[in-house]
C-alpha cells in the first residue's frame, strides 16, 4: 500500500494488525513502514514517535534515512543530516542517502566538520576495493560484469547493486576469481597482482532500472563479514543490452571456461551461478529457444515417396562435423528397415557436409527417407532432439549420437523391434568404448559431496558399468535412446530448460520414472561409443554445459534424489 | 543403353595416369574384349590433379575415340573415409550403372571413387555381381596401406587403432576403430575379393574379417608378347661387372638404402669379381627429405667403393623398361614394407632377369628360392649382400639357368590363364 502510495489505508491497516499483537510491534521494518506513511500523510511528528525508538538498534539504513525525512520534514537540518550520514555509514553505497546528506548540506548551513565526525567510524568498513570493469553486459534480467581487482576473494563472493528507491531490493550475484598471467605480463604487471574476475547478477528484483542513476558494486567477500564498496559504478541504462541470447552465453559461459582454465576447480569456477541465476539463465535459455524453434530450413532429401511409413525415426543432433556418424548411417541403410534419418544441423556453416555425406544415400537405398533441419543458430540438444521429434513419422523415435555405432546391424533391428514391442518403456542398450571395454549398462545419480558450490548439494549422473561401482540403473543416455513417438510427446519431450546439453536424458527418464515407466537398458545389445569425436563445440561450450546443467539438474531434482540411496562420488 | 556383362572401375584410365593398378585394370578389359564374348565397358576415374576438365553436373564422360570406355570425374577426395566429398558424382555414377544393367560391376581399385561405391551399389543394384580390387592394405592402413610405422619405421602385424593414432597423432583411436568399423561393413557388402598375392589376401581375411572363400588370389597377368626381350647370350668373361638393378620409385620404404648398405658390405668382402648398382628409381621428391639425404649420403661414400659402384639413372617410362632391364643382370628389390606383388619382379622375369627379393608381404611369394632368384631377409643388408655374392661367384651357365626359368616363371602369368581365374570371380564364367 505504502509503495502505491495508499498512506491512509497503510496505517489503519498495521494499526489495526499492532492493536491484536504485541509482537510486531517489535519488529523494525513495520516501525518504518508506519513512519513512513505517517511523514507522507503529513505527520512528521508521529512518524518520529514511532521510528526513533528503532535508531539505536538499526542495522537498516533506511531507518535512519527514514529519520533523516522525517527530521528535515520537521525543520531540524542538523539531526536530519546526521541520520543521512548515519544510513550512509551502514550502506556505503546508498547513494540516496548521499544526495540528502549534500542537499540538506547545501539547504541548512549544517556545520560539517561536527557532523563528519560523528559518521567517520561507520564510514570505515573498510578499504575501497579497487575494481576495474573491463566488460559490462546484461541479458534478460542478468547482468555479467568481467573485470579486474587488485585484490583474489574466494569464488563465491557476493556482488550486489541497491536499488536507493526499494528498501531491501538488490540485485545480487556470485563471482569467480581466476589467476591470468599473461595478461598480467602483457600489463607489464607481476604474473599474480592483478586477477580477472566475472559476476553474474540476476537483476530480476529491480523494477525500475533505467531510473536507477550510478549504483556503487558493493562486494561480500567469501569468509568476510563486512561488505565493501568497490571503485567500480554502474548504471543499469548504461549497460549494452545483447540482443543475442547466444552472444550473451558465449560471454558468460565463455569467461567460465576462462575461469575453469585458470587453474580453478570446476566446483570454485561454479560459484559464478547462485540458484538464482542460474535458474534465471535457464529461463532465458527456454524463451530464446521457444522463440527461435520455428526458424528451420526443412531439407527433405529423398524425393521418392516411401511404400510404407518409416518403422523408426533416427535423431541426429549436429554440433560440428558430421562425418563421425558415417558407419552409422552406413548401419542404418543397411539394416533394410524402413527408416527416417532426421538431421537436426545446428552448425548450418556445415550444411554442405552434412548434405553429402547423407544425399548419396537419398533415393538410392529404397525405403530410407532422409531429412536436414538446418539452424541459423545453435539451438541445444534438447530442443535439436524435440525439434527433430516434431518433424518425425516413425512409431518409435530413435536419438542417436553421431559417434556411436552398433556392433553388427543386427543391433539395430533388436533395438527399434523392441522399443516397438514395448511402447510403454525407454529403450537402450549397453555402450561399450571402441576398444570393448564396457562403456555404461546405464545411468545412475550419484551425490557430489566435495563440490564447493556452495550450499546446494549436487548430484550427478554416472555411468553404471563403466568402473566397479554398481548401481541401480534409473535412467539411459540420450546419445542412444529409443522411444515410442506417442511416449515422447505424453512426458513432452527433452527439457528445454536444459541450458544447449547435458542431463537431459536423465531428466526425461526422471519423468518417466515418476509415472512408473521403465527403463530398459538391453545386455544383449551392442554399441560401440567413440564419445567426444562426434561433436566439436565451441570453446564456451565446451566442459561448461555440463556444470551448468548439473546444478540446474541438482536444484530440480533435489527433492526426489535425496530420498534415494544414491553412491557417493568424490569430486576434486 | 545396352545391357554389359562386366563393368570394369579403375581409380584411373591409363591414359591420363600411369599406374600398375589401373594398367592392370585396363589390361582386363583389353583382354576379355580379345579373348572372350564378354560386353564388357571400361570405367577410369579421374581426380582434380589431373587437369582433365568436365562441365558442370557432367560426371560421366565418354573417352574420345574409344568404345565402352568412360571417365569418370570426381571432385574433392576424402583419404581417411575414401570415398568422394562430393556425394552428386558417386550417386551419378551408381544411376548410371544402374542403366548399365551389368550381371557383375569390378571396383578395380576404389581409390578416387570411393569404397562407399559398394554400399550403394547394393542398395541400387541389389542382383549384381559386385568384386572388389585391392592393392595395397589401404582398408587396414592409413599411412599409404603399407602397414609401416610413421612413428619408428617398424612393420605392423595388425592395424590396431591405437597405435594408429600414434602414426597419426590428431586423429583419436576412437575414429580409427569408426574408420575400421565402416570399412568392414562396406566390405562385406562385396561379393567377392581379388588380390594379387596370398600374402594380402590373408591381410584381408585377418584384419576385416572377410570369408577366405570369397577371396580369389590372380596374380597380375603379363602379356610376353609386349616384351620382345633377348634371352642373355652366353658369355663367360668373369671380368665384367655384375649388374644389380633397382627398378621402381625412388621413395622411402622401396629400400633403396637397404641395397646400398648390402653395396657397401659387399665392397668390404673384397669379391673376386666387381659389381654395379644400377638405379632406375623415379618420383624422387616423393621421398622425404632426411630419406633423400640420407640416400644421397650413401651414393657420395660409395664413391669410395674398391670393387663396385653406384649408378643412378633416374625415373623411366614403360618403353625404357626393356632397354633398362637389358643393362643389368640381376633385379634386386629390397622393398621394407609388404609389398602386396611387386609387378616389377613379374617384369624382370619376362626380361629373363633372376630377382634379388625381399622376404616380405606379397614379395615373399613371387621368387622360387635358387630357381628363378632369391630372397634375402627383409631389412638385412648383410643378407642381401650375401645373395647378392651368390651371383658375384655363380658360373655363367648357372646364370643362363635361372634367366631361363625366371621368364619361365612370367609365362605361367599369361593373361589367357589369368581370364579363366577372373571368369571365376567376377561371376562372369563360361565365356573363355
Amino acid at each position: 500500500m505504502v509503495d502505491e502510495e495508499c498512506f491512509s489505508e497503510a496505517i489503519a491497516l498495521t494499526d489495526r494488525w499492532l492493536a491484536n499483537t504485541t509482537e510486531d510491534s517489535a519488529d523494525p521494518m513495520l516501525a518504518f513502514i508506519r513512519a513512513h506513511a505517517h511523514r507522507q500523510s503529513g505527520r512528521p511528528e508521529e512518524a518520529l514517535a514511532i521510528l526513533r525508538p528503532f535508531r539505536e538498534q538499526a542495522s537498516n539504513p533506511w531507518i535512519p534515512f527514514e529519520l533523516g525525512l522525517i527530521h528535515k520534514a520537521l525543520g531540524q537540518p542538523d539531526e536530519a543530516y546526521l541520520c543521512f550520514r548515519e544510513a550512509k555509514g551502514l550502506q556505503p553505497e546508498f547513494t540516496w542517502a548521499s544526495i540528502e546528506a549534500d542537499r540538506t548540506t547545501a539547504e541548512g548551513n549544517v556545520p560539517l566538520g561536527r557532523l563528519d565526525a560523528i559518521t567517520a567510524q561507520v564510514c570505515e568498513t573498510g578499504a575501497t576495493v579497487d575494481v576495474h570493469l573491463d566488460r559490462s553486459l546484461r541479458c534478460g534480467p542478468l547482468l555479467l560484469l568481467i573485470g579486474w581487482c587488485r585484490e583474489a576473494f574466494g569464488s563465491g563472493s557476493l556482488f550486489r547493486l541497491s536499488d536507493p528507491l526499494m528498501p531491501g531490493a538488490h540485485a545480487v550475484g556470485s563471482a569467480t576469481f581466476y589467476h591470468r598471467p599473461d595478461v598480467c605480463q602483457a600489463l607489464g604487471l607481476p604474473e599474480h597482482q592483478n586477477h580477472g574476475f566475472a559476476v553474474l547478477i540476476d537483476g530480476s528484483g529491480f523494477r525500475r532500472w533505467s531510473e536507477l542513476g550510478r549504483l556503487p558494486l558493493i562486494v561480500e567477500p567469501e569468509g568476510e563479514e563486512k561488505a565493501r564498496v568497490t571503485s567500480a559504478e554502474i548504471c543499469l541504462a548504461e549497460v549494452p543490452e545483447e540482443a543475442s541470447t547466444p552472444l550473451f552465453f558465449e560471454a558468460a559461459l565463455g569467461v567460465f571456461r576462462v575461469s575453469i582454465d585458470s587453474g580453478n576447480r570446476w566446483p570454485e569456477s561454479l560459484r559464478l551461478f547462485t540458484p538464482q541465476t542460474v535458474r534465471a539463465a535457464s529461463g532465458l535459455f527456454a524463451r530464446h529457444v521457444a522463440a527461435e524453434r520455428h526458424d528451420v530450413e526443412v531439407h527433405w532429401l529423398t524425393r521418392t515417396p516411401l511404400t510404407r511409413a518409416p518403422l523408426a525415426s533416427v535423431i541426429f543432433v549436429q554440433l560440428g562435423s558430421f562425418l563421425a556418424a558415417k558407419p552409422a548411417i552406413l548401419q542404418l541403410a543397411k539394416s533394410g528397415l524402413p527408416l527416417e534419418l532426421i538431421v537436426v544441423n545446428n552448425s548450418p556453416e556445415l550444411f554442405s557436409e552434412t548434405f553429402h555425406i547423407l544425399d548419396r544415400f537419398a533415393d538410392i537405398r529404397p525405403g530410407l527417407r532422409i531429412g536436414i533441419l538446418n539452424r541459423a543458430t545453435n539451438l541445444g540438444f534438447s530442443a535439436g532432439c524435440n525439434l527433430g521429434a516434431e518433424h518425425a513419422t516413425g512409431e518409435c523415435l530413435l536419438f542417436h549420437n553421431n559417434d556411436l555405432f552398433a556392433d553388427s546391424v543386427g543391433d539395430y533391428k533388436q533395438l527399434i523391434t523392441r522399443a516397438l514391442n514395448e511402447p510403454n518403456a525407454i529403450h537402450s542398450a549397453f555402450q561399450y568404448f571402441t576398444d570393448g571395454t564396457l562403456m555404461q549398462e546405464g545411468l545412475t545419480a550419484t551425490r557430489l559431496t566435495t563440490a564447493k558450490a556452495g550450499a546446494i548439494p549436487l548430484f550427478n549422473g554416472f555411468s553404471v558399468g563403466r568402473n566397479q561401482t554398481r548401481a541401480e540403473v534409473i535412467a539411459c543416455s540420450g546419445s542412444l535412446m529409443a522411444i515410442s513417438a506417442p511416449l515422447f510427446n505424453h512426458l513432452g519431450g527433452f527439457s528445454e530448460e536444459i541450458v544447449y546439453a547435458h542431463f537431459e536424458d536423465f531428466d526425461l527418464c526422471l519423468r518417466a520414472r515418476q509415472e512408473g515407466i521403465p527403463v530398459r537398458v538391453w545386455d544383449d545389445i551392442k554399441f560401440y561409443h567413440a564419445e567426444g569425436t562426434g561433436s566439436v563445440a565451441p570453446y564456451h561450450l565446451s566442459g561448461t554445459t555440463s556444470h551448468i546443467n548439473r546444478l540446474l539438474f541438482s536444484l530440480k531434482w533435489r527433492r526426489v534424489l535425496e530420498t534415494m540411496d544414491l553412491p557417493v562420488e568424490y569430486s576434486l | 543403353m545396352s545391357h554389359y556383362d562386366l563393368v570394369i572401375l579403375s581409380l584411373f584410365h591409363p591414359k591420363v595416369v600411369h599406374g600398375g593398378a589401373q594398367q592392370c585394370a585396363y589390361d582386363l578389359f583389353l583382354n576379355l574384349r580379345k579373348y572372350s564374348n564378354l560386353k564388357v565397358c571400361f570405367i577410369g576415374a579421374t581426380s582434380p590433379q589431373t587437369n582433365l576438365r568436365t562441365k558442370a553436373s557432367a560426371y560421366l564422360r565418354k573417352v574420345p575415340g574409344a568404345e565402352d570406355e568412360f571417365y569418370f570425374f570426381t571432385g574433392e577426395y576424402d583419404y581417411f573415409w575414401h570415398n568422394c566429398v562430393d556425394s552428386r558424382a558417386v550417386k551419378d555414377l551408381t544411376l548410371f550403372l544402374r542403366k548399365l544393367e551389368p550381371r557383375s560391376v569390378f571396383l578395380s581399385h576404389y581409390m578416387h571413387i570411393g569404397i562407399d561405391l559398394l554400399g550403394l551399389l547394393r542398395f541400387a543394384l541389389p542382383e549384381v555381381h559386385i568384386s572388389v580390387g585391392l592393392h595395397e592394405m589401404l582398408f587396414a592402413c592409413l599411412a599409404d596401406g603399407q602397414m609401416v610405422k610413421k612413428t619408428n619405421g617398424g612393420l605392423c602385424s595388425k592395424a590396431e587403432p591405437e597405435l594408429c593414432a600414434m602414426c597419426f597423432p590428431h586423429i583419436t583411436a576412437d575414429t580409427f576403430m569408426a574408420r575400421h568399423k565402416h570399412n568392414v561393413d562396406l566390405l562385406e557388402m562385396a561379393d567377392s575379393y581379388i588380390v594379387p598375392a596370398r600374402h594380402l589376401g590373408g591381410v584381408l581375411v585377418r584384419e576385416m574379417g572377410i570369408d577366405a572363400q570369397r577371396v580369389h588370389v590372380i596374380n597380375h597377368p603379363i602379356d610376353l608378347e609386349r616384351y620382345p626381350a633377348q634371352a642373355p647370350m652366353p658369355d663367360s668373361s668373369t671380368q665384367r661387372p655384375i649388374r644389380f638393378g633397382f627398378f621402381g620409385q625412388f621413395v622411402d620404404n622401396k629400400g633403396i638404402h637397404v641395397l646400398l648398405k648390402a653395396g657397401d658390405l659387399l665392397n668390404r668382402s673384397q669379391p673376386l669379381r666387381p659389381f654395379q648398382i644400377v638405379i632406375n628409381g623415379g618420383n624422387k621428391n616423393f621421398a622425404s627429405g632426411d630419406y633423400q639425404a640420407k640416400v644421397e649420403g650413401m651414393i657420395h661414400d660409395s664413391h669410395a667403393w674398391e670393387h663396385g659402384e653406384v649408378v643412378e639413372l633416374g625415373g623411366y617410362t614403360h618403353d625404357e623398361l626393356i632397354r633398362r632391364m637389358a643393362g643389368v643382370d640381376v633385379v634386386v628389390v629390397p622393398s621394407t614394407w609388404p609389398e602386396v606383388f611387386g609387378l616389377v619382379v613379374t617384369e624382370a622375369f619376362a626380361c629373363y632377369k633372376p630377382v634379388i627379393a625381399a622376404f616380405i608381404g606379397g614379395l615373399a611369394e613371387r621368387v622360387q628360392h635358387g630357381v628363378d632368384g632369391f630372397n634375402f631377409v627383409a631389412r638385412d643388408p648383410a643378407d642381401l649382400a650375401a645373395k647378392m655374392a651368390l651371383f658375384l661367384e655363380m658360373d655363367h651357365d648357372r646364370y643362363l639357368q635361372m634367366a631361363h626359368a625366371a621368364h619361365q616363371t612370367a609365362s605361367r602369368l599369361s593373361p589367357k590363364r589369368a581370364l579363366e581365374s577372373y571368369y571365376k570371380a567376377l561371376a562372369v564364367g563360361g565365356h573363355g
